[in-house]
Formats: structure tokens, C-alpha cells, sequence
């Protein structure tokens, strides 16, 4: 079934309508959500908080565009109200949760290790670089779907996908010299 | 595939997603689906407007700040003419005047008067 069907089923009262969306883009809300506050409970807590506050929306959704840019919006929006939240109660700054969390790299495994380093590198991103990357390469977004996400324009989300990509790679080819070096 | 590339990086994005990957997703559909009310509710209107609140205020605000600045600039510049613009109290109309006026006060009467004084 549709997207735009479901939605409108759980619009009209279908609890299980509402529960084959979430089941669609469980996964996809939840790394959103983790690329934009670095924590796995947080990040859930997030996601949940966007889909139902999406299920509340469904009045507002335009069943002929796609739903996954209009849900992963207001999840995104979910993620960064619960990182200002969190960064109002903290003064110290929200830390990568590999990088914290993680034993160190002699104790870990090689995957281990460039998965700490590449979650570092992205925590070091700003926001919204880091949805447009994320939505991009890992999702399969295009720019047009990303832009209505974000709300900026096509080329702003190119121009973010491109100063995302260039940061990554740089962290990541420091990683794998430092890694050959020691 | 460099930066300007407007494909999909799958390298790139399969190490993301083993990154951000987080284990259990039937877990937390259930969480979710758990929290779904019953029945399902919508936005109330108070909701609605609710989210319309803080920018309501904080145009309000900017039209208050023009408003002050705009009120400001017109004031006379010179500080003698503001104070020979004053009308004393035994010029003006008291209250008890105006309610138990028969006739409105001539109003350009009085704004003429003010002009005189001004002239003088």
C-alpha cells in the first residue's frame, strides 16, 4: 500500500495504518535522529516524538507529495528541539557517543574504530550539513526531497552534501594515516 | 566519486549507515506504536495557533519597536518649541467640560489658539 494511503487511513482514525508508516520509516527517523544528537536514547526519544507528533499532523499533509520528506521534517525538527533542550540544560557541548562511549582503539575492533571516527567526524558537522549528507548518501534523498526537509533551496543542499562529503573524507583519510602510522 | 558528484556516494553512505544503524527496530516500532493513541486525535485549533504564537508576538514587537522609532524621530527637534507648545491646564478643557458640553469643543478653534502661541 502507498504511503499517501496509509496516511490518509491513519488520518481517518487507523491506529494500524499509522503503525505500517512507522514500521516503513522506523529506520530511517532513528539515524536522523542520530546524526543530529549523537545519542542512541536521545535519538529514539526523538524519532518517537516526530512520529507521533506527525500523526497529529496528518491533517496537514499533502497526500500528492511524498510523505517520507514531510515526516522526516518533523522528525529532524523533533531531534534538534531535544538538542537545544539538551544543550540549554548542559553547558558543556553534546560529545559524539562513540567517541565518549567507546573503549579506545586498542581495544576495539578495526570497525569498531572508523565507525567512532566517522560518527566524530559527522558530530563536528553543522546540522544541517550533516541531514543533507546523511539523507543523500545514505537514504538515497534527492536534493529536492532534502530541500523540503530542511526548508532551503535546492542548491543550498548541494552546496551542504559537498562541504559534508569534503569534511568526511578529510577526517577519514587523517584517520587511515594515523591508523597506517601506528 | 568526488565531492561535486551528484550521485549517491555508496561507499560513503554504507559506512554511515553502519554508523548510525541502531539495533532493534521492531523494539522501538512497538514503543511507538505503543503510544499511539486511541482513538487517534489531531491538532485542536489551540494547537494550531499555538505554533502561530511566537512569531505573532514577535511581529507585534517589531511593529511596537518601528512605531516607538518612528514616534521618536517625529518629535520636534527644538526642546524651546516643544515647551511653548505645552498648553497650560487653564488653557485646555477639563474633563468635566467636555462631558457636560452641550455642543463638541471647536477643535480647530483650539489648534489655531495652539498656533498663535506658537507664533507669538
Amino acid at each position: 500500500m502507498e504511503d499517501a494511503e496509509l496516511a490518509a487511513r491513519a488520518g481517518a482514525g487507523d491506529r494500524e495504518a499509522f503503525g505500517a508508516l512507522v514500521e516503513r520509516y522506523a529506520a530511517q527517523a532513528r539515524r536522523l535522529a542520530r546524526s543530529i544528537l549523537g545519542n542512541a536514547e536521545d535519538a529514539d526519544d526523538a524519532a518517537q516524538d516526530g512520529f507521533l507528533a506527525a500523526l497529529r499532523a496528518l491533517e496537514r499533509y499533502d497526500p500528492s507529495r511524498p510523505f517520507g520528506p514531510w515526516l522526516l521534517r518533523i522528525v529532524a525538527n523533533a531531534a534538534s528541539d531535544r538538542r537545544r533542550r539538551l544543550k540549554v540544560r548542559s553547558t558543556e557541548p553534546i560529545p559524539a557517543e562513540t567517541v565518549t562511549r567507546e573503549p579506545g582503539p586498542d581495544q576495539v575492533t578495526d570497525r569498531n574504530a572508523f565507525r567512532a571516527a566517522l560518527t566524530a567526524a559527522l558530530a563536528q558537522l553543522p546540522t544541517r550539513q550533516r541531514i543533507a549528507v546523511v539523507l543523500f548518501d545514505v537514504e538515497g534523498y534527492s536534493h529536492r526531497e532534502i530541500a523540503q526537509v530542511v526548508n532551503v533551496s535546492e542548491g543550498t543542499v548541494r552546496s551542504d552534501v559537498f562541504h559534508a562529503r569534503r569534511a568526511l573524507r578529510e577526517a577519514l583519510a587523517g584517520w587511515r594515516v594515523m591508523k597506517e602510522t601506528s | 566519486m568526488n565531492e561535486f558528484d551528484h550521485r549517491p556516494d555508496e561507499v560513503l553512505g554504507d559506512a554511515l549507515r553502519d554508523a548510525l544503524t541502531a539495533p532493534d527496530d521492531p523494539g522501538f516500532v512497538r514503543r511507538v506504536r505503543d503510544r499511539i493513541p486511541q482513538p487517534i486525535v489531531g491538532e485542536s485549533w489551540w494547537e494550531v495557533l499555538g505554533e502561530w504564537a511566537r512569531p505573532g508576538v514577535a511581529a507585534a514587537v517589531a511593529v511596537l519597536a518601528a512605531v516607538t522609532v518612528w514616534l521618536a524621530e517625529a518629535r520636534p527637534a527644538d526642546p524651546t518649541l516643544a515647551e511653548e507648545t505645552t498648553v497650560t491646564p487653564a488653557e485646555t478643557l477639563s474633563a468635566g467640560t467636555l462631558v457636560s458640553a452641550a455642543a463638541l469643543p471647536e477643535f480647530r478653534w483650539q489648534l489655531v489658539l495652539g498656533e498663535e502661541r506658537v507664533n507669538e
